[in-house]
Parts: structure tokens; sequence; C-alpha cells
């Protein structure tokens, strides 16, 4: 075990205990004015990219190697209203400053830029000023590949070749703009290094903070050439990113992107690997500059994995991956192994010692995940290239977008039919006939959603487009369009159908209870229903306990689940989008504690304020029959035709995964579900008795990390219902 | 499987000592429905003052209560199964087997004290090319333990302690069957690890183990002892069953003692096993 560096661990600590927050400012800013709100609204929003990038204090820490860091928020207020009540706690740290009158959704961390008119027009859609879909893992590649410079040639080269005063002409402008805007920020930071350094007198630091000068030098408009360059050019791209989209906005295949320049360091020299180690080690405390704003920042990074030529991808990168995740063990960035049939047995090994430290990664099944993408028109090539959002959702690196969350779509959709349905539940005479309503109203919502996210689709591109991040991804320079606009490659909108095993479980219920053994009166569970079991608790035991529940591998739950996603699947995947893209669908169930306050009760026994299953795991409590049944009930579902992605969570007991042969059993779990077809395996390893000391003694465990669904929490900020949710989702 | 011809103190499962079916009752669960008084004939349940009570002197095991109870307070301990049932519930985790060599083990109770079931069941299992395991008290007919030798890949065989004395006062049973059955089988070259509970003060003392480990590697020295250090976690069903606990404050022995007992057989050239030592650390 490698010796971590007291650099290292002094950044650690530094981070753990107060980051970077006395550096932020808050200041309400706009760049309209009467000139230049007659410019396109593309070139407005990049003028604003332009602004904050001006006006946001640079600062280079003591002991830091990689620098920068989003410092420039708008007022507090803004903010507070669109991220969660938690925001509001963390942003104490920085200074007040006056209120912002603010009316629509969307302007709480971008710049003023657009005019109420185009304000008017996008708020039927309820989308606002510097909305954003996030959820798109940027062309990190062409970055470090181009630098800012490249790619600003790139759209210069294209402007030639378009009509002026075009839209595309807008766009490249656009583009122009902002990879200025991203040159002169390195800039500052060159010359901020530079001062440091003439007022230091630790001939060290003097040492290092010329090397970061003339790191900042290189790659300000250059590609990068070496490591140190990558990642630092990288770490402002992804800085960048986060100033445009804000949050939700992940890393992609990280051990693949960097490794060129990781190789021809180690091959000439120039570093050695613990050298690299350090490096890679303060990059990943970086990422955590902002984590402290949202429980859920979704910096995720994919390892390992099929290349696009089909071959294994895992690098020595990989396992750097590893080890720096073990030097730092802070809650970003998140692991997160992709697995296929020769996934070397070390990157396995790796991947289950992180659960010593914190939360173990999430596994990925390249297998069934590239079969899906090609089902949907992806080459077999770019399929091979996946990577995840921010949360657990698929997408491909560098040349799609997904739009998995998007004009109202949010993982409780599956409830809202069912309710509807089973309040005309009376109307029905036969169980086959509430089944097809059910199928109906599917059919007839998920139209009706299409429609709604097509026009707020088509609003999108004239009211916040993101030409920072369009530059980077392949295809919109090439066709001159914003993503917005449908410019990369592959332009799909997700569909979540959230609360698939609760709709499952609900449906059998009714089937058993009301239907077949009619020892429930329909109208008598509708009403139940409504006043949320209040006085029906034998009738919800009875809803709870004698109706077959998904997740103990019993067909006559399990069929239902099954028949019910692939009908969805099969809806979803009929329509299109503008962008020249189809919908796709997946199966997620997230904020489950918040979204089962939201949720009324339910025919499966659950009232309302009871957490709802996540994703294709099942219901807490219900499953009887360990995780073999788990993984057989939700390996049921064909997963090929679900995109956008699945993901099963199952909770074990810390106490067996110690052990090496019982963590032998573990990956023997995870092969089986992936053989069957499984998608996504997260395995947490939490113990109910170390969770419950936490909850007690916050103070003692700041730094226990667990994985809530698709993100790493520090345990002891989680809200109360969730962290007593965690405790009591089965452990085996 | 439910029965077992001893009834050692520190059962931790207590539900399966009985050859009959039980009913388990959980408080806890309870929502004072009063379902079960109503179905009850012979007035076994009853709510008195807000509270439920459950009289098992009366209880005739009608088992119409367990129907009616929808928050599964009450379960009844003991349900027949015939070969084929048990045997497709086991089948059902099969791709899991193919990948950690996994398989199916008969425990209980004493699941040789149902030979019928057993046997049968044994055979049909090597049918589908499963992995067998028969956890066994060994307090059973050699006959028995010899038939299902072609179908058993493995025994766990426990020793609870060395002297008949104390085995008797400790179990109810002395141990001589015990120790000829685990002769047999070490002759017959079966495969067997041998498991010894340790509850403090009761079977730990050096000197029930010394001539144990003599015999065993005597017998055979490369069988792998395991040591099993006493958990709490039985100790709550016994009042759910409407038993008592014998040994309330019943502890593991010490680091120190686990590491002398460790070391008595080690001396005899024998591999052991300290279960839940090594999955605490951290």
């Amino acid at each position: 075990m490698k010796q971590i560096s007291h650099r290292i661990e002094f950044l650690r600590k530094k981070m753990l205990e107060v980051g970077h927050k006395h550096h932020r400012v808050r200041r309400p800013l706009s760049i309209l004015d009467d000139e230049n709100r007659q410019l396109p609204l593309v070139v407005r929003k990049a003028l604003a990219f332009d602004l904050i990038l001006k006006e946001m204090p640079v600062f280079i820490a003591d002991m830091e190697i990689i620098v920068g860091a989003r410092t420039m928020f708008l007022p507090r207020e803004a903010e507070a209203k669109y991220w969660d009540a938690e925001v509001k706690r963390n942003l104490d740290f920085m200074p007040d400053a006056e209120t912002l009158d603010v009316e629509v959704p969307g302007l709480e961390f971008y710049p003023h830029y657009a005019t109420d008119e185009e304000r008017a027009a996008a708020k039927q859609y309820d989308i606002g000023e510097g909305y954003v879909t996030s959820h798109c893992t940027a062309g990190y590649g062409q970055v470090l590949n181009l630098g800012f410079g490249g790619i600003k040639k790139k759209a210069a080269d294209k402007l030639t070749d378009v009509p002026a005063g075009s839209e595309q002409s807008d766009f490249l402008q656009a583009v122009i703009i902002v990879m200025d805007a991203a040159t002169n920020l390195v800039k500052r930071y060159e010359e901020e290094a530079n001062r440091l350094r003439s007022e230091t007198s630790h001939a060290n630091r003097k040492q290092e903070l010329e090397k970061i000068a003339a790191v900042c030098n290189k790659i300000k408009s250059e590609p990068a050439g070496s490591f140190h360059e990558a990642l630092q050019l990288l770490f402002f791209a992804h800085t960048m990113i986060l100033i445009e989209s804000y949050n939700l906005m992940a890393l992609g295949r990280l051990d693949q992107n960097l490794y060129p320049f990781y190789d021809k360091d180690i091959r000439n020299e120039v570093i050695t690997p613990d050298e690299a180690l350090e490096l890679l080690s303060c990059f990943f405390i970086k990422l955590n500059d902002t984590s402290d704003l949202h429980t859920d920042n979704g910096l995720n990074i994919i390892l390992s994995g099929l290349r696009p030529d089909g071959t294994d991808g895992t690098n020595d990168l990989t396992y750097l991956c590893f080890d720096a995740y073990e030097n730092v063990r802070l809650t970003d960035p998140q692991i997160n192994v992709r697995f296929h049939g020769q996934t070397p047995p070390k990157v396995i090994q790796r991947a289950n010692d992180m659960e010593k430290l914190g939360p173990r990664p999430m596994l990925y099944n390249d297998d069934t995940i590239i079969k899906s993408m090609q089902q949907v028109g992806v080459s077999l090539e770019d399929a091979r290239n996946y990577c995840i959002d921010a949360c657990q959702d698929l997408m491909i690196e560098g040349k799609s977008d997904f739009y998995p969350i998007f004009a109202g779509i949010y993982g409780i959709h599956l409830l809202t039919i069912l309710e509807r349905i089973v309040d005309r539940l009376p109307e029905y005479e036969t169980f086959e006939r509430f089944y097809q309503g059910l199928k109906d109203e599917i059919t007839r919502d998920v139209a009706l959603y299409a429609a709604k996210a097509n026009s707020a689709d088509k609003i999108l591109p004239q009211i916040s487009p993101t030409p920072f991040l369009s530059a980077t991804l392949d295809g919109c320079i090439e066709t001159a369009r914003d993503k917005t606009a449908g410019g990369t490659m592959y332009n799909f909108t997700g569909f979540v159908g959230g609360g698939i095993v609760n709709v499952a479980n609900s449906v059998a219920a009714i089937k058993k209870l009301v239907f077949e053994e009619r020892k429930v009166n329909a109208a008598d569970l509708v009403a139940a229903l409504q006043r949320e079991f209040e006085d029906d608790e034998p009738l919800r035991q009875l809803l709870k306990h004698r109706a077959p529940k998904w997740g103990n591998n019993d067909d006559y739950v399990d069929q239902i689940g099954r028949d019910i996603a692939d009908h969805f699947c099969c809806e979803v995947l009929k329509h299109k989008n503008p962008r020249g893209g189809s919908f796709v669908p997946g199966f997620f169930t997230h904020h489950q504690a918040r979204l089962g306050m939201e949720v009324r009760s339910t025919p499966d026994g659950r009232k309302r304020g009871e957490p709802l299953a996540v994703s294709l795991s099942p219901t807490s409590g219900t499953d009887k029959k360990g995780p073999t049944a788990a993984i057989l009930s939700a390996a049921k579902i064909d997963q090929t035709k679900c995109p956008l992605g699945t993901s099963l969570d199952l909770t074990f007991h810390a106490g067996s995964i110690y052990d090496p042969e019982e963590r032998e059993k573990v990956m023997a779990l995870v092969n089986t579900y992936f053989e069957m077809g499984g998608m996504e395996l997260q395995t947490n390893t939490v113990n109910a008795a170390m969770l419950r000391q936490a909850q007690d003694q916050p103070d003692q465990f700041r730094d226990l990390v667990v994985r809530v669904w698709g993100f790493n929490a520090y345990f002891v900020t989680l809200k109360k219902e969730y962290q007593d949710e965690l405790i009591a989702r089965t452990a085996y | 499987m439910k029965g077992c011809p001893l009834k050692c103190l520190w059962c931790h499962n207590p539900e399966s000592i009985s050859f009959k079916p039980e009913i388990d009752y959980h408080p806890e669960f309870c929502i004072g429905c009063g379902a079960c008084v109503t179905a009850c004939p012979t007035q076994s349940h009853r709510i008195e003052d807000g509270q439920k009570t459950f009289e098992r002197e009366t209880c005739q095991l009608v088992g119409l209560c367990l129907d009616r109870c929808w928050a599964e307070a009450l379960e009844l301990k003991g349900r027949k199964y015939d070969v084929a049932q048990v045997l497709e519930e086991v089948l059902e985790d099969q791709p899991f087997y193919q990948n950690t060599g996994g398989g199916v083990t008969l425990s209980g109770g004493e699941p040789l004290a149902q030979p019928d079931f057993s046997l049968n069941f044994l055979k049909a299992a090597k049918e589908k090319y499963l992995h067998t395991v028969v956890d066994t008290s060994g307090q059973v007919q050699w006959e028995v333990l010899k038939s299902a030798l072609p179908y058993t890949d493995l025994f766990l065989v426990d020793l609870k302690c060395f002297t008949a004395r104390r085995h008797k006062s400790l179990t109810g049973v002395d141990n001589e069957l015990i120790k000829a059955n685990l002769r047999h089988l070490l002759a017959q070259k079966a495969a067997v690890w041998i498991r010894i509970p340790l509850i403090a003060g009761c079977n730990d003392q050096p000197e029930e183990w010394q001539p144990a480990a003599e015999m065993i590697a005597g017998l055979n020295p490369d069988i792998t002892v395991h040591l099993l250090p006493y958990h709490k976690f039985g100790e709550d069903k016994y009042s759910r069953l409407g038993k008592v606990y014998q040994l309330p404050g019943a502890q593991p022995p010490s680091s120190a003692h686990l590491d002398a007992l460790r070391r008595i057989f080690q001396n005899k050239g024998l591999r052991v096993s300290v279960k839940g030592m090594e999955k605490s650390q951290a």
C-alpha cells in the first residue's frame, strides 16, 4: 500500500473541513443592454459565459498543483428555490449580496441574457433562462486533443462555409466567444500563478507555481502534451462545463481519455508512476470543490470496459484511478466499473477492495448495454464507447445527448398513471379489463409526454443553447448546430419509467385480492387509498402480506412487472424527437424517500410517507428469499430494450464482505445477474449498526460515505429520512 | 428441518427442536385487529385492556388464526413438504450454483431424523448434479448415515464436548453414538468438517478438547475443525415460542481463551478455523 503523500493528506483534510467556500462570491450579473439585445440569443449566452469567466475570482490555494474552481454564484435566494433545502444551509458560507428578483426557474446560476419576450415564449413550457438538461458527458477527448484554440479554429474554419447571418453562423460565433473566454480564464490563472510565485519565499513552492504557470501557458490554447497538462486542461474544461450546465455533468471514460498522455510521459521518463498518482489524486480532490453545494453532484467516472475495436480497454491508468480513489476517499469522483467477459481479474479485485473504504462501485454490464444501444441505432463501435451521465443513465461519450430528466418527467411516472386508473377500479368488471385499461393509459400518457417534451425540446435552443458543451461534442461544429438543436451524433430523449416495482406489486395485489380471491372490495380499496389507509390497518396488512411481491422470484408478480416494463419500453421507443432521435426508456426510481412522501398510498400496502422501491430493487422488507431471488426477479425484465439504463441495488452487511470467500460469492452474484441480462448492479456493504452509530455521533463519522442510489454522499449530511431508509433497506 | 434428538441449552434455533408444528408469535407486528380472537375456537387468543395475549396451554394448533393474521404476527413453524416441492425451490437458484460451486445443505434440527425424506431428497438432488451437504448432530443410527454417504458431498458434524457426562447435562443425551458415527464416517473417508460451538463456562474447558483433539487427529489429521463462538441472535426466539431460555447472559469465550483452544487442535496438527473472528477484521 503506497504511502499517501503529505500534500494529498493536507489537501484532502482541507477539502473535508472547509473546502474553498471562502473564495466564492455572489453577484447578480447581466449582459443585456440596449446594444447587444439585438444579437442572436446564442451569442448573448456565450457573452454571459464570457462575463462569468472574466468576473469570477481566481485562486490558487496552498499546496495545490491542479488549480481552478467555480467561484461565482448568484444571490442566495435565487439558488435556494431551485435545489434542495440542504443548499440553503451550505450556502451559509457565502457572503451576502443584494437579492435578485427572480420569477422564472433556471436563471438561478447564470447571468441574465434573455429578453422579456424570449423568456415569456419559453415560460409556457416551464423553461427559463439558463435552463440546462445537464446529464451529458462532454467530449473531453476533443478538448484534450485539440485544446480550446483548436476547437475555436475548427469553428472559425466552418464559419467560412456557412451563410453569413444564419443560425449556423450565430452558433459558430458563440463557440468562438466561449473558447476565447476559456483561453482567457486559463491566462488569468497563469497570471495568478506568476503573481504568487513572485510573492512566496519558499523555494519549493516557487518551483511548483512556476510549473503551474507553464502548464497554464501551454494549455490556454494548445492541446495537452504531458499528463500534468492533460489533467489540468481536463479540469479547466470540466469547471467550464459546470459553469455552463451547473451540475450533474459526469467525466466519462477517464482512464481511456487520459491514457495516451500518461503512457507517453512514463515511457519518456518525464514522470514516475508515483508522481502521476499524486497528480491524479490532486485532480480527484479538486473535483470536490463544489461538492458541498448539492447532495448529488454526479461526478461519475467509468473505468475499464471494451474499446470501440472490441478489445479490453483496461490500462495502467485504470489501476491508478483506483489508487487515487483510495488515497483521496471523498464523495467525488464516483467510481463506476464496466464489466465484460474478459475483464481482468485484477480489475474485479480492485473494484471489490474499494468497499473497505466506502461505497462499492456501480457495475455495468457491457454485453447487455451495448446490445441495447445498438437497438436504437447506435453503431457497434460507438456503443462500445458508452459511459454514464451523472446518475446511472447511459450515454455515448462525447457524441450524444440523452435528456433523461426533461419537461417534468421525474421518477414517479408509472405510479401517477396507476393512481389514475386505480381510482376507477370499481368500473372494471374483470382483471383483464383493468390491466388493459392500465396499459392503454400508459400508451396514452407516453404519447402525451412525448408531445409535451417535444414542444419544450423545440423551444430550448431558442432560450438556452449550450455552446461550450456543444463545441466539445462530435457533430456540433461539423453541422454548425448546438446540441439543443440536434447537432451531435445521437440525440435521444430519455424517458424514465419510475416506480415500476411498486406498480407491479400493486397490480399483483389487485389481481389476487380484488379479482381472484375477492377478499377486498374495489370501492373499499379506493376509499382506503384516498384516505391514506388512515383507518384501514388490517386491509393494509392484507395487501402487504397476502399478495406476491417483486424480488422473491415469484412469477405471479414478476411476469406482471416484465409485461408492464415491456409495454412501456415499446411505447416509448415509438416516439421521435425534433432533434433527429428517438425516445429511449429506462427504469430508475430515485429520491425514493422524498417521492415516497409525494406519492399517494399504493395498493401494494405502502402508506404515503414510506419510501418507494429503488429502481428494480424490491421494496424494503418485502424480499424474503435473499439476494438471489431479488436478482432473478430483476433479470426477467428484458433490459436490451432499456438503452437509458436500469439499476438493481442490493445491500449486504459489512461483516460478510471483508471475508475474501464471501466477496467471491458477491462477485458470483454479479456475474450471474449480468449473464442473465442485467444492466447495472450496485451493492452496498454498510452495516446497520455502524449507520445508527453515525446517526448518533455524526461528528465521528464525518467521512462515512454511502451510495444512496446513483451517487455517493456523506451519510451524516443526508436527511434523517434517507438515513433511516438506508438503514432499513434489506441487509443480507 | 424440524425436530432434533438433542436439546442443547444454547440452541439458537429452538423452533427446530420439537418435531411438531409450533406457533411463533411476534408481538411487535401485532396491530390489535382482533381477527385471531374471533377465529380461535379454543379462545387461546385474547385482547384484554388493549393487550394482546396468546395462551399456549389451551392452544391445540387448529391454525385458523394463522390465516387471519394479515400482519404476520403469527407464524407457523413447521410445514409439510415433499421432495419435489423442496427440490423445485432449490433449483430456482441453479444459475448461481453454476458460478459459485454452491448447492444445497440439509440442516435443522436433525435432518437425518426424517430419513425417508432426507435420503430421497439427497438422491433426487444428485440426479440434478447438485452439490450436497448434510449438517448433522451425529445422533442418528449409523445405517442412516451410511445410506446418505453416496449422495452427500460433505458432512458437517457437530461436537458439543468430549466427556459423556457433561454432554448429557448440556444436550440431554450422551455422545457415545456421536463419537462412534464420527469414527465410522472418517474410516469411510467421507469429507467431514467438525464444528464446535463454544459457550463460555459451558463447554469451553480445555480438558474437554484435549482428548477430542487427540481422537480427531488419530482418525484423520487432515480434518478442519471449525470453532464457532457463541452469538446472541437466537435468544429472542424463545419468548416468541413460549419457551424460557436456559442460558441468559451466555457469552462466547474471550479471544485469549479461543486462541488457547485453537492451539490445542493445532498442536495435534489439525487445521482450525475460528468463525466470526476474521469477519470482524476491518
